[in-house]
């Protein structure tokens, strides 16, 4: 036999595969929804109302908020895979001639307008961050407009003349500012409640007693729309992904400029 | 002051602490002497009307002429933060 008719072999036993296992998972599948409850769709209508009128930041951040730590941990792991094999670019020191590539080929417009786009950009993202938990918005799409501000001025001006000079070590502090604040309003959320990342500022379950020490909440948003500490988790995780992607970027210019 | 600033004030000043921090944590890192200074009036100008455009529901709200403005203080606190920690910077 000649080594095609040993592929057209393979071939057929690899559907009749997928044939069974697609079988067996739509089966399961449709076993598997007898088994839904709809039980925590109820208690976001239920609850939802009384935390913030923006429904799905209740539902991230006060429902499912290990999801949103996942995506800040999801964006550590990828700041440091991007290191790894791109960092070694800062190890090196700049040539006297240095100039990236990019800053040449950028025109008067671009380099007029870009600073004062940044600024705005800035006054944007942190509209976004603050406005997460009424509008559309939130930490992670207002650090990510933050960090294209810098991904802009770097770009534009390149790396040497960018008027925003981020360094490493202040980016690395800032994402660890940014994860300790959302961590440790968890544990206070834990020591008042019992349960972790609980809004003790709205307290929609009644379960928080800290009235001898004077306060009604604890954490508590100074805002008519009662959101108590879901515009913190915001403040937190924008911190982080500013840092993350700003770091992301530095490495990346910087991996090119001795090439 | 109207009265409806007032109350804003009293109930929404931690926007404004935010802002200007989060603006002074970026502007703390500007350091260059290319940039035009003229044209950092045009930009506060700029960022007034764009604040008043991205203005919300919690945000600062004043009646002209019947009609209700809001002002989002977050985006002009945070363009205040910027400048302010960036003259610090370059005295």
């Amino acid at each position: 036999m000649k080594t095609k008719d040993f592929q057209e072999a393979r071939n057929i036993i690899a559907g009749i595969s997928l044939l069974i296992a697609s079988f067996f998972i739509m089966r399961t599948l449709y076993q598997f929804s007898g088994y839904v409850i709809p039980g925590m769709s109820y208690l976001y209508n239920l609850y939802g109302g009384n935390i913030a009128p923006n429904i799905i930041t209740v539902i991230l951040f006060d429902f499912r908020n290990w999801d949103t730590l996942g995506e800040v941990f999801i964006l550590v792991t990828a700041v440091i895979t991007t290191t790894m094999v791109f960092g070694w670019g800062s190890l090196k020191g700049y040539k006297k001639s240095e100039t990236p590539e990019i800053t040449e080929e950028s025109t008067v417009l671009q380099r007029f307008m870009a600073f004062p786009l940044t600024v705005l950009l800035i006054g944007f993202g942190v509209t976004l961050i603050l406005g997460g938990h009424i509008s559309p918005g939130g930490g992670f799409p207002g650090g990510a407009v933050l960090a294209t501000g810098y991904f802009l001025l770097v770009v534009i001006y390149g790396l040497k003349k960018t008027p925003i000079k981020f360094t490493h070590r202040y980016l690395v502090n800032l994402s660890t500012i940014g994860v300790l604040i959302f961590l440790l309003i968890g544990v206070v959320g834990l020591v008042l409640s019992g349960f972790y990342l609980y809004n003790t500022g709205v307290d929609p379950y009644g379960i928080v007693s800290i009235d001898s020490m004077g306060w009604d909440t604890f954490l508590s948003y100074p805002d008519p729309t009662t959101p108590g500490i879901i515009p913190y988790l915001n403040l937190g995780v924008s911190l982080n992904v500013l840092a993350g992607l700003s770091l992301i970027v530095l490495f990346l210019m910087e991996a090119n400029k001795d090439e | 002051m109207s009265s409806e600033m007032v109350t804003g004030l009293s109930t929404q000043w931690l926007p404004i602490v935010f802002g200007l921090i989060y603006g002074s944590i970026i502007g703390y890192k500007v350091s260059s002497e290319e940039l035009n200074r003229t044209s950092y009036i045009v930009i506060f100008v700029v960022s007034f009307f764009v604040a008043i455009g991205v203005g919300t529901y919690p945000d600062y709200q004043w009646t002209l002429f019947e009609r209700v403005i809001r002002f989002s203080e977050a985006f002009f606190s945070a363009v205040i933060g910027f400048f302010i920690t960036m003259f610090i910077r370059r005295q």
